[in-house]
């Protein structure tokens, strides 16, 4: 099983698009699945999910009458188990759906047992909806005596001529790491990933997190810094997971961290990493500023109000807002690139203050049209534990407002609190519709370079979601300039 | 998809059994129909061995309730495993039934009504 490449399905099958095939499927995921490690709820949950999926594709995918085909693949992720649902029927339709009823019941289902939904589009090779679940991996709570657990606080700072020893993370390491994080926070960490030693372990054996550690001279650990990437080569990834031991504060550790794994990371040739800092404190923008990164952008309530955490039964609070940084490793392809006019300047500012080599140009001399041929194709990915979205335009058509329009009406349905669409801004064509979709309710947040081949403009839109602006704390004038922007820009 | 149903005093019980996915929902949709079109509008339905449920099937039993309140009737729901209750509390069909954990006590629901 190990061997099969993560990009690779384990088992797949193809069927007739109806519904008396409905049962095969769910037989085909329970051999799969359960050989995988998934059982009784979780493995119901999965199974509900997929239904869900291949309903949709059955009722709407092919012409009445018409012969369609479709598939369910099976696919082991770090941690996680993805079913993916493709067909190669009539591009989607999003007409078709066009009542809350008709689609509602089966999305909040998919909401509540899924633990992320990605609606992809594959152009030509059709659609493919993929369902992941995590693994039921033990989190730190069976690894940990009570004994631990109750020394978790209060200790006595540690003297910082103590020597620590800073190397990179080991997958044995990951229990190690589950405690000093339970240590620290209790369940209150803000990734929920790292409770988990065998999902961290997985991850750090495929490449996708590359960790390093701090460890006191009892070989406890005491301090973490990560980066993850989306996939194995990706030419950026987000710096994260950073903890410090609370006894070993004031020892320059995370500084002493970061700047480790920056190195790290640089001499591979990553062309940069970006972050999501918390605003409640400005310690840890601080800390990443000291080491190169600069402000890209501010998301509104981006962090639940929970830390995510399922087990923390606290009262909801509001969620809070995060800064979007990102540091400059290596020298990046020089982009062409064409923000919207309104926008222009404080995107030409955030090149400008991360050294960025781009060029702003004017789309109106390029001249590009909307192709009338083709349909806008718009990529979704739903964090059911963040209660966020994303939208990733692929390709832009003559229908991508209204498609935009349906979508957004979809996660709004589902309650998701945050919804962000990100827009590249080496196409001509983002000038044009930016507006359009800040009419829907969108609105300016900040710049991701290399996001997804070349930079990505990133808007947000806030779900009935109430936020403070007044408690978000940030480190630096230009940090302040774009948080001032941000707000005007939500008018 | 197993479907008995029996009658107790004036109450007919339909005990369900199985999964009930897009595929059975018609089977279960037929029958309750044909139940409540024959003027047996007072049901109860007993899920203890129903291990599997979609919205596919949580429609059927909506569109069943709604037939069963314009005939006068009702729909009571019994013995529901956890992962079936789970899925009626997150669609918000739990506020719509009455639910009760056992077979008795559903059909004791009718009397008091």
């Amino acid at each position: 099983m190990d061997t099969v490449p993560e990009d690779q399905p384990i088992a797949r099958i193809s069927l007739t698009a109806k519904v008396e095939f409905l049962p095969a499927v769910s037989s085909f995921l329970r051999e799969i699945a359960g050989k995988l490690g998934l059982t009784g709820n979780d493995l119901a949950q999965l199974e509900l999910v997929t239904e869900e999926a291949c309903m949709n594709v059955i009722e709407h995918a092919f012409d009445p009458g018409e012969q369609g085909y479709f598939d369910v693949a099976i696919l082991r992720k770090p941690g996680k188990i993805v079913v993916a649902v493709e067909d190669r029927g009539l591009p989607f339709d999003f007409r078709k759906f066009d009542t809350a009823q008709e689609s509602g019941l089966g999305v909040i289902l998919m909401k509540a047992f899924a633990s992320e939904v990605y609606f992809l589009n594959l152009g030509r090779g059709g659609k493919r909806v993929e369902l992941v679940k995590n693994l039921p991996y033990k989190d730190v709570d069976a690894y940990i005596s009570e004994e631990e657990k109750n020394r978790a606080v209060s200790l006595p700072p540690v003297p910082e001529d103590i020597s620590i020893t800073i190397r990179p993370m080991r997958p044995k390491d990951s229990i190690d790491l589950a405690r000093c994080v339970y240590r620290c926070y209790g369940y209150t960490y803000a990734n929920p990933d790292v409770y988990f030693p065998d999902r961290v372990k997985e991850l750090l054996e495929s490449g996708l997190l590359i960790s390093f550690i701090a460890l006191n001279p009892d070989g406890e650990v005491i301090g973490h810094v990560s980066v993850r990437k989306e996939y194995a080569d990706a030419p950026i990834g987000e710096r994260g997971q950073a903890v410090v031991d609370p006894r070993y504060r004031g020892h320059g550790l995370l500084n002493k961290l970061i700047k480790t794994v920056v190195e790290h990371v640089t001499k591979r040739g990553m062309y940069g990493t970006y972050g999501e800092a918390v605003t409640v404190h400005t310690y840890s923008q601080k800390a990443a500023l000291s080491m190169g990164a600069h402000e890209t952008g501010v998301l509104l309530a981006f962090t639940p109000a929970t830390m995510l955490f399922k087990k923390i039964q606290e009262e909801r609070e509001q969620r809070q807002a995060a800064l979007l940084l990102y540091t400059r490793l290596n020298q990046e392809p020089q982009r062409d690139v064409y923000p919207p006019y309104h926008h222009r300047t404080i995107i030409s500012r955030i090149y400008e203050i991360n050294q960025l080599r781009r060029n702003v140009a004017d789309a109106t001399h390029t001249k590009k049209a909307v192709d009338v041929s083709v349909p806008s194709m718009v990529d979704v990915q739903v964090q059911t534990d963040a209660n966020r979205a994303f939208l990733l335009i692929k390709q832009y058509g003559t229908d991508l407002e209204a498609l935009v329009k349906f979508r957004l009406r979809e996660l709004c349905l589902r309650k998701i609190d945050c919804i962000y669409i990100d827009m590249p801004l080496s196409d001509p064509l983002t000038p044009k519709f930016c507006a359009s979709l800040e009419m829907l309710g969108f609105s300016f947040a900040g710049v991701i370079p290399e996001l997804s081949d070349g930079d990505a403009l990133r808007l947000q839109y806030l779900n009935n979601v109430y936020f403070n602006p007044d408690s978000i704390q940030v480190a630096t004038d230009f940090g302040k300039e774009l948080l001032e922007y941000v707000l005007k820009a939500r008018g | 998809m197993d479907m008995v149903d029996k009658k107790l005093d004036s109450v007919n019980v339909l005990s369900l059994s199985g999964r009930l996915d897009a595929y059975s929902a018609t089977e279960v949709e037929k029958k309750l129909d044909s139940l409540i079109e024959s003027g047996q509008n007072r049901l109860v339905i007993n899920l203890e061995n129903l291990e599997y449920i979609s919205s596919s099937g949580l429609r059927v039993f909506l569109a069943a309730l709604k037939k069963a309140k314009k005939a006068q009737g009702d729909v009571k729901l019994a013995c529901m495993k956890p992962f079936i209750k789970e899925v009626f509390d997150i669609a918000g069909f739990s506020q719509l039934f009455s639910i009760f954990d056992t077979q008795d006590a559903a059909v004791s629901g009718f009397s008091q009504t």
